[in-house]
């Protein structure tokens, strides 16, 4: 009887413990066009994030970091080289600088958009994630904007700062900081799709879409956080 | 059968006949194209003898814009979405297509006056973006800051522009390290040396003696060097680079004139055909005018980043007549006053001398008092403007494409980079169907499009705003009065925006009539 009981519990136990431990490397792939003076540029790029370490990919250029180490390596594959740089602490904020006459209206111009975010309603999937639709309309005194972005629900027990690299693809400094806050206000909740559209000051239209084509929690490929064993060393930056 | 030949002769140049007939341009359009054409045939001409190795002009595109909307594409590989190929209509042997998808109803009257720049429009049928030379021409305004005169833009100045920009397509052969545009406003020493270097550098051009023209050069370059007491490094690289993509580009326009003027080309457009062109008869008047235009530059202080046109321009006309082949070193990345630095040694004892000839020799205390008292009163127009806090208005004019600059009179403004101070009060303007009134606050332009003024009073008003007109679907309105405490503006479209404390009224369409010719499109 008492050898019944102890096979039943093992048969179960098969059937309610995982296999093996949950994969805790991340991955994704997204696509951002880039609609400027009638033509488009579409860039893919490829992300695998894992415990202290990160692998970017971007058509021939890789940038591997390993916190772990403290270095950062940007990898040119197609010369075959790379160079390798400390993982600095984030400098501190710069103080606000002072006037000078020698270049007032002089900059750039970089728009100050005062939002109006709503959520519009709108829900979708994305790489799995179920997302609702968020719509901001910025206004300034020379330029205006619209971003509609996706808020979507993380995966459990990630928390990679994948956030950062998307909303780091959108041209806006003010539009980037508004997308990270709605995010951030929603649970922490990762933006797997943004369309920002702005008429800006002196030129046409320029219309940036980021959109996650692949999300999914699995190991990372051997190697994908390892200098290629075939490139050489360029130089310090 | 000779008769038949003809007829024959005839039928293989005429068009192929179409079922629908081909878009065909306006005279006034085809016309603007014949300065392209014979642009073509004077760097056929001159192109060698104005810089060793200048070839590959015909290889650029052109992308004419005009007032109306219509763009022009020459020599496109592949023309984007909206563009239509003319049919029968070639310039300089390539194919000619139009786009009138945003042209509305504004009459176009020529002559035009024109300018532009290089940039990427469209793609190849590969996927590269193809870069053009970028055109815009406009019907000249009298308040043109540009344009003093009141002359008509003449097709030989627009042959010249058009040479200009296919000169900067030919920098790009060379011209590989990108140091940025001069972004600067001058201080008083900036404004009084920078003076003196021009004078130094007319009176050099004007110098028949070689010997004495070198002096007049260390002039320059001494005054030069004390102008720059207040630039960093990099605003100093920037205002030498300037002079050498912008002073070349217009020194290939002015030597071009030198090899017209010795008889190297002969016009193959004739005044028949273009009643503003007369194939550079009055070249030595047109040469005559760069000069002019170099003491005019020199002696204005609001905007150092437009001198680079006059004073590279003649440090380059120097260059070609004391020092043959300086070419050379500027195609290996050479600045051109690096190059006369290094070609008119100037000794540590001989620098104090050239020092105090330009306090004797120069009108050195007329220029002082006279940048001082315009830097000073700059300075306080800035301080008086930018502290003024209140409800904004904003009037947007970029759906129009034109510029402010243009519109309104300049009296009494003041220039820092793209923003013009009005201290005394923007003094309004009217453009075909669009009519703003005074306002008379301090109020500035910025960023080519816009005119800001601020009421600092907004708790005592009413309302902000009020507007009349025909309200339509999409929220725009057309032929407006937009009635605010301190202007009113009269357009035949409008859009508002009022968010917080900011009122934005966007112009839509300078013309009136039909609104779907009339308006123009704007995606946000």
């Amino acid at each position: 009887m008492g050898v019944v009981i102890v096979s039943i519990w093992v048969a179960a136990a098969g059937v309610f413990l995982p296999a093996e431990r949950p994969p805790s490397d991340l991955h994704v792939v997204f696509e951002r066009q880039f609609n400027f003076l009638a033509s488009v540029r579409t860039t893919t790029t490829e992300w695998w994030f894992a415990p202290a370490k990160s692998a970017l990919k971007q058509g021939d250029r890789l940038t591997i970091r390993r916190d772990d180490l403290g270095v950062r390596w940007r990898i040119d594959l197609k010369a075959g080289t790379y160079t390798e740089e400390k993982i600095a602490p984030p400098p501190p904020p710069a103080p606000p600088a002072k006037e000078d006459i020698h270049t007032v209206g002089q900059d750039y111009y970089e728009p100050e958009y005062d939002w109006s975010v709503r959520e519009s309603g709108l829900k979708t999937t994305i790489a799995g994630r179920a997302c609702r639709q968020f719509v901001a309309t910025g206004e300034a005194d020379y330029a205006e904007a619209t971003v509609k972005f996706w808020v979507c629900e993380p995966i459990g027990g990630i928390s990679y700062p994948i956030n950062d690299g998307l909303i780091a693809q959108l041209s806006s400094e003010s539009a980037r900081k508004m997308v990270g806050e709605t995010a951030l206000k929603h649970g922490k909740a990762w933006v797997l799709g943004i369309e920002e559209t702005q008429e800006l000051s002196i030129s046409p239209t320029l219309t940036i879409t980021v959109s996650v084509k692949t999300l999914e929690a699995t190991q990372a490929p051997a190697g994908t956080f390892d200098l290629p064993a075939n490139v050489k060393k360029a130089g310090p930056r | 059968m000779k008769k038949l030949l003809c007829v024959a002769l005839l039928l293989l140049a005429a068009p192929p006949i179409r079922a629908t007939a081909p878009p065909a341009l306006p005279p006034v359009v085809t016309n603007e194209l014949k300065a392209l054409e014979e642009t073509y045939a004077l760097l056929d001409a001159v192109a060698e003898k104005v810089w060793p190795g200048w070839t590959g002009y015909r290889d650029w595109p052109f992308l004419f814009t005009f007032e109306n909307g219509l763009r022009v594409l020459v020599g496109h590989p592949n023309p984007p979405k909206g563009f239509e190929v003319v049919e029968g209509l070639r310039v300089g042997g390539r194919t000619v297509a139009a786009d009138r998808t945003r042209e509305t109803a504004l009459p176009l009257k020529g002559p035009l006056g024109g300018g532009g720049g290089l940039g990427s429009f469209g793609m190849t049928a590969s996927g590269s973006p193809v870069e053009v030379v970028n055109i815009r021409l406009r019907m000249p305004r009298p308040a043109d800051p540009e344009k003093a005169s009141t002359e008509p833009p003449t097709t030989e100045n627009k042959v010249l522009v058009y040479l200009h920009e296919l000169f900067h397509g030919f920098q790009r052969r060379f011209v590989t390290a990108r140091v940025g545009n001069l972004m600067y406003n001058a201080d008083t020493d900036y404004a009084v040396w920078s003076n003196v270097e021009g004078i130094a550098l007319e009176r050099a051009y004007a110098e028949t003696d070689p010997a004495v023209a070198r002096e007049r050069m260390k002039d320059f370059l001494i005054a030069r060097s004390l102008k720059r007491g207040s630039m960093t490094g990099q605003q100093q690289n920037q205002e030498s680079s300037d002079d050498v993509l912008e002073g070349t580009a217009n020194y290939a326009m002015v030597r071009a004139l030198e090899v017209i003027k010795a008889g190297g080309f002969q016009p193959k457009l004739t005044t028949t055909e273009d009643p503003y062109y007369h194939g550079f008869a009055n070249v030595d008047a047109m040469i005559a005018e760069y000069r002019a235009r170099l003491k005019e530059a020199a002696a204005r202080h609001e905007y150092p980043k437009m001198k680079c046109y006059d004073y590279g321009c003649f440090q380059a006309l120097m260059c070609e007549r004391l020092f043959p082949g300086w070419q050379d070193a500027v195609q290996k990345g050479e600045f051109i006053d690096a190059i006369l630095a290094a070609k008119i040694p100037i000794a540590d004892d001989e620098r104090a001398k050239i020092e105090q000839r330009l306090k004797d020799d120069y009108p050195y205390a007329a220029v002082r008092a006279d940048a001082a008292k315009f830097i000073d009163a700059r300075d306080a127009a800035w301080n008086q403007i930018k502290t003024r806090t209140g409800r904004t208005y904003i009037v947007d004019l970029k759906s129009t494409g034109q510029y402010v600059s243009g519109l309104g009179d300049t009296k009494g403004a003041y220039r820092l980079g793209l923003i013009t101070l009005f201290p005394s009060g923007y003094p309004g303007f009217k453009l075909d169907d669009v009519d703003m009134s005074r306002a008379s606050v301090p109020a500035l332009t910025d960023q080519l499009y816009y005119v800001k003024i601020v009421d600092t009073q907004p708790a005592s008003r009413k309302r902000p705003y009020s507007v009349t007109g025909t309200k339509q679907p999409d929220g725009t309105y057309s032929n407006a009065v937009v009635t605010t405490p301190l202007f009113t503006l009269k357009a035949p479209k409008v859009r508002i925006r009022a968010t917080g404390n900011r009122v934005k009224i966007q112009v839509l369409a300078r013309v009136g009539g039909d609104a779907q010719h009339g308006n123009a499109k704007r995606k946000t």
